[in-house]
């Protein structure tokens, strides 16, 4: 049984944002719903500087399931993270529960409340009838269902966006990294996230002088 | 007297319309998915059900993401 996932290749990204607008574009995603965005870490900094296309991880274990208070969110066979938009209530709870800020919600009330929970669906659709128009108005595109790939991956120019099985991505990433002649856990990892600490060091240095 | 008759039709109408409203609060159990069941993606028009058919086309799928092997090295 596949189990869907996406992967981020971050020595691959070149922060053009293709992924965004293929996803905005697919699924006619409205102004200021962001499913998917692209973080920079280290910019301008030569030789440090590192981007990471993020949007929905599709978790194995959802904080966001776990926070719903009206559960709408169910994970599907093959591993997607989905919601009922019909039941959501726009709490905002699993905004605060994710990790990675998936979680979007349109603000166009008077007040600026907060409108039903939008997220990127790994391109497949929600509870509605596949391929329908309903679908496509709550949910976007339902590319799985037609035996396509999310359409920010399909879409990326260097191929840093890998998305589809875990074990099939896994297998790819595993190939390049034996091409770079390393063991993988440099390519991505708390180093690569976080830094490995030279900056601090050397404010600490420059501090004591 | 038709028409006094129809009139009152139509406010008894009006008046218990109200009676048939069905309730609108869901009745959620903690922990249990509220939301309408999905189908899954094999069963859709393209694939008839046939899992088997969409698993190989999502590999065949994810392998077209990399570079490497499309080329016979040499």
């Amino acid at each position: 049984m596949a189990r869907m996932k996406f992967l981020c290749d971050t020595e691959r990204c070149i922060e053009c944002n293709g992924c965004v607008t293929a996803c905005k574009n697919e699924h006619e995603v409205p102004w200021g719903i962001q499913r998917r965005r692209v973080v920079t870490i280290n910019d301008g900094v030569v030789g440090q500087e590192k981007s990471m296309s993020v949007a929905c991880m599709h978790c194995s274990d959802a904080p966001c399931m776990a926070v719903c208070p009206v559960d709408v969110f169910y994970r599907t066979e093959d591993g997607v993270v989905l919601h009922d938009k019909d039941a959501c209530i726009g709490c905002g709870y699993c905004f605060y529960a994710c990790p990675f800020g998936a979680p979007q919600f349109p603000q166009t009330g008077t007040f600026g409340q907060r409108g039903k929970m939008d997220k990127c669906t790994f391109c497949a659709g929600g509870p509605e009838a596949d391929g329908s128009d309903a679908e496509f108005e709550k949910y976007g595109k339902n590319r799985l269902a037609e035996g396509k790939l999310p359409m920010c991956a399909e879409m990326c120019s260097t191929k840093a966006l890998l998305g589809g099985d875990g074990t099939a991505l896994a297998d790819i990433f595993r190939e390049r990294v034996v091409r770079r002649g390393g063991s993988g856990a440099e390519m991505i990892g708390w180093n690569t996230a976080y830094g490995s600490g030279e900056q601090k060091r050397q404010q600490t240095r420059g501090g004591d002088k | 007297m038709n028409t006094t008759r129809t009139a009152l039709l139509i406010g008894a109408a009006m008046a218990l319309a109200a009676c048939g409203e069905a309730p609108q609060v869901t009745n959620y159990k903690a922990g249990t998915y509220s939301g309408k069941p999905d189908t899954r993606p094999w069963e859709s028009a393209a694939y008839g059900g046939d899992k088997a058919l969409w698993e190989s086309d999502m590999r065949a799928r994810a392998r077209k993401q990399t570079e490497i092997g499309r080329m016979p090295p040499g």
